[in-house]
């Protein structure tokens, strides 16, 4: 082995997975098919029929081609002001 | 002939001898008897077997218009009273066109203010003239968590969830305590100020938003489908980003939320600053077409200077618009109150006011949504800023009154205006 330095750990992004209607039934099984196309499985969102979870960058195109997949987006942060800000 | 120095009037006059007559009653809560039916099959022979001619006689409606004396109508009423059916009778009116606006309307816009034992908003929305509460009514407030041990929170129904890792659901920030305060909160407090919309409503506290204010999709999506599995008549969201891209989690959220039976609502956005000539623009998740965004407005029912603008496009509209400048409501202990302005507080308004909406007509999902519309008073503001105006309560719900005499037929003293109401 090259002990010349250490390959960082490729850059993880949590993705939103929604699962198309006619697989709102069988998210679990969506998911299972997820995993095995590499999505780090966070949560299982059986009433939503979401599934988030976190895999590499460069993995979403093999993700969004799982069978009763609908759509896949990167995760989005929110925020509100600070508790002392008038305007909320 | 249109004659330019004959002042035109609007007032209908009634057309002798011809009668309207409307079988149901009007408004929520109103008797299922005559369903659709029953209009279809039944009210037709009664009509007949009264004598009536069957030509102005509009099933689907339920609205019979008829060539009538006022004894014929009494047997008519007799009839139906002894059936049990409801039904009133008004006189046929004549009505013109409107005249043209003889210029701005000078309304002067109500200016609200806090009282001693009342917010505002409450007095905006009418809350406390409304005879409901939200019993029976589930309103999931995703947030901030929330103060459970909050004194003016004692004996309520509230489930709690946390969906931040390495916190639980209490409220460490503040904004969650008061949302669900103006949304849920006491609307009448022993010598202090009630400032909630629905104080009968069950609260489910879902912390999505950590401690610092911020969170992920991750934990908002999961608390929305927490929600769901609650069974949760309404969402309130007062969070949001600004970001012009409606993000299509949520609107798969949204649509199946509501094919569920659950609207959800959600903050417009604090990023315009009108004053300085930015009207801003609505922000996810509320620019998704399935969540109703909620606008702020002052006491004097203008358009918040921070209150974001319908943003072009599918889903980017404001819906409706609710309090949110000034807003005094629960806090964590001890502070105990706080009063702060956002859309983020026009939000609870909204869902606050959707509860007792869905708990006086029974309606949820898409039709909830229907109602927070037709019902809300409208301003005149752009709609691209308030939309179908300013939430309103549902009114008391009238009493049962007796099936009208049969000797008294009087339509005459039936006001024309009696079916046009709610209630």
């Amino acid at each position: 082995m090259d002990d010349s330095g250490r390959t960082p750990l490729p850059p993880s992004t949590t993705f939103i997975v929604t699962v198309q209607d006619a697989y709102l039934e069988r998210v679990q099984e969506v998911a299972h098919d997820l995993e095995e196309a590499g999505l780090a499985i966070d949560r299982v969102l059986g009433s939503l029929g979401q599934v988030v979870g976190h895999a590499e960058d460069s993995g979403r195109a093999r993700l969004a081609g799982v069978r009763g997949v609908a759509s896949i987006e990167p995760e989005r942060r929110f925020g509100i002001a600070p508790p002392e800000s008038g305007l909320q | 002939m249109f004659d330019p120095d004959k002042p035109l009037s609007t007032a209908a006059v009634p057309v002798p001898g011809r009668f309207v007559v409307v079988f149901d009653r009007p408004g929520p809560g109103a008797s299922a008897r005559f369903g659709a039916r029953a209009l279809q099959d039944e009210v037709p022979g009664m009509l007949e077997a009264q004598g009536f001619d069957l030509e102005g006689y509009f099933p689907r409606l339920g609205v019979a218009v008829v060539d009538a004396e006022s004894g014929q109508l009494g047997e008519l009423r007799a009839r139906c009273s002894s059936e049990g059916l409801p039904m009133h009778i008004v006189p046929e009116m004549r009505y013109r066109i409107l005249p043209a606006a003889t210029g701005p309307e000078a309304s002067a816009a109500p200016a609200f203010a806090d009282t001693p034992s009342s917010t505002w908003g409450l007095a905006a929305v009418l809350a406390a003239e409304s005879g409901y509460t939200g019993a029976g009514v589930r309103v999931a407030v995703l947030d901030t968590g929330f103060d459970a041990g909050h004194p003016d929170f004692a004996g309520r129904d509230v489930t709690t969830e946390s969906f931040i890792d390495g916190e639980d659901s209490h409220d460490g920030h503040g904004h969650g305590t008061h949302c669900i305060g103006t949304s849920c909160g006491p609307r009448a407090l022993d010598g202090a100020r009630g400032y909630g919309v629905a104080p009968g409503a069950s609260i489910y506290a879902g912390k999505v938003l950590g401690n610092d204010g911020s969170g992920t999709d991750s934990g908002i999506l999961a608390g929305i489908d927490w929600a769901l599995q609650h069974d949760c008549h309404i969402v309130s969201m007062s969070l949001g980003a600004d970001v012009r891209q409606v993000h299509p989690p949520y609107v798969a959220a949204g649509r199946r939320a509501l094919e569920r039976g659950t609207l959800i609502i959600a903050a417009a956005g604090n990023n315009a600053r009108r004053s300085a000539g930015e009207p801003g623009f609505v922000g996810a998740p509320a620019n998704s077409p399935y969540i109703m965004a909620v606008g702020a407005l002052d006491s004097q029912l203008a358009v918040a200077d921070f209150s974001a603008r319908t943003l072009p496009g599918r889903g980017g509209q404001v819906d409706i618009a609710g309090p949110g400048v000034g807003i005094y409501s629960s806090w964590p202990m001890p502070q105990r109150y706080n009063t702060i302005s956002g859309t983020s507080m026009a939000t609870p308004h909204a869902a606050g006011v959707a509860a007792l909406l869905c708990e006086a007509t029974g309606f949820r999902g898409r039709e909830l949504w229907a109602e927070l519309a037709q019902e809300a008073q409208r301003l005149e503001r752009p709609s691209v800023d308030v939309a179908a105006g300013l939430v309103q309560s549902p009114p008391p719900a009238a009493p049962e009154s007796p099936a009208p005499a049969a000797q008294e037929p009087a339509p005459e003293d039936e006001s024309p205006e009696s079916y046009y109401g709610h209630g």
